[in-house]
């Protein structure tokens, strides 16, 4: 046998087409070049029962059945249940984006900016307490400390705090 | 021009821009016989043949734009269908793998008047113990009719490599046949 990959194609054309003695003088010098006759034979008797074999098998293209499947693949769709398996999947990952993103980390981390944000708050305003207390005291600072304590009580003129009198 | 007398590329254009539903029908008349067999040689299993073949004309019908217009049709629809069953084989040995134990079912489509003579059977038996590649090979020769470069496009290797092919295939299938003769 010559090359193989050189074998015309006609060649195994033929073996479906024609025996060997219907073959054409051209076409036998083809043949003759790779195979003898009896060779040729055996492969054409070869095709033809594998032929005879497929040609047995009836499928018929039926319209009904493209219909058919187009609507049951529909009607799947529609019909469809979600298994226990997905559900449960689809839960996790709900939970995931949404633990998961903001992240118990993150969570802390926002309420510690906020607990942090309190402490400077405290902080700020014992400052400006501290800068009241150790401001020196003025008359007025006396005057309204007076009027503290005397909150609530009746004021008669004898018992009106002299601090409190201003002269204009 | 009748439609009978279009060709595939021409059926599938007019569909396209018209979405001519006879041109259609008649592109699935042509071709849909010849690919379910086509897919229930390599499967074993003529209604998973069908099954295939109609899910890939059902996504043709959904979705046209998905045929590449410069490919010949015919090269295109059976690139599709390989690649369909080979996905459909891969995930079944992937299924079996959880299936210990348990036999994959073949099941025989000939039909029984055929299977019953014993040299169609031998045949048969002698296909199936061909390779995934040869025995393709030669199923898209001979029973579509596909020329040696269709086949090497659908393949995806060069027309050498299937002439190559198709020979072995049939060298071994004659010589298996002889032993089996020989045997009884």
């Amino acid at each position: 046998m010559k090359n193989i990959e050189n074998i015309p194609e006609e060649l195994f054309d033929l073996f479906a087409q024609k025996s060997f003695d219907q073959l054409t003088a051209v076409e036998k010098l083809v043949v003759e070049d790779h195979m003898n006759s009896a060779e040729y034979e055996e492969y054409r008797k070869l095709v033809s029962d594998f032929q005879d074999i497929d040609n047995s098998i009836k499928v018929e293209p039926s319209e009904k059945r493209f219909t058919r499947t187009s609507e049951s693949a529909i009607r799947k769709l529609l019909t469809y249940r979600i298994p226990v398996y997905q559900a449960a999947a689809v839960l996790l990952l709900a939970g995931f984006f949404t633990f998961g993103y903001f992240g118990t980390d993150r969570l802390d981390r926002a309420g510690g900016q906020s607990f942090d944000s309190v402490g400077t708050s405290t902080e700020t305003i014992r400052k400006i307490k501290e800068k009241v207390i150790n401001k020196p005291r003025t008359k007025t600072d006396d005057a309204m400390n007076v009027a503290m304590d005397t909150i609530g009580k009746s004021l008669s003129e004898d018992d009106y705090p002299r601090e409190l009198i201003f002269n204009l | 021009m009748t439609i009978a007398q279009m060709t595939d590329e021409e059926l599938l254009r007019s569909y396209l821009r018209k979405r001519d539903k006879e041109a259609y029908g008649q592109l699935y008349q042509r071709h849909f016989p010849a690919l379910s067999k086509y897919i229930a040689w390599q499967v074993h299993d003529l209604e998973r043949g069908k099954d295939l073949a109609q899910n890939i004309f059902l996504k043709l019908y959904q979705n046209p734009n998905s045929f590449d217009t410069s490919r010949n049709f015919k090269v295109w629809l059976y690139t599709v269908a390989k690649n369909r069953w080979k996905n459909e084989l891969r995930n079944e040995a992937i299924r079996s793998k959880h299936k210990a134990l348990v036999p994959i079912e073949t099941t025989t489509f000939i039909p029984e008047e055929k299977a019953k003579d014993e040299r169609l059977q031998n045949l048969n038996k002698a296909l199936e113990a061909l390779s995934e590649n040869h025995k393709e090979v030669f199923v898209l020769k001979y029973t579509n009719g596909l020329t040696v470069n269709e086949i090497a496009e659908i393949c995806d290797c060069s027309s050498g490599t299937v002439k190559s092919r198709l020979f072995y295939a049939m060298k071994q299938l004659k010589d298996q046949l002889k032993v089996t003769q020989t045997n009884s």
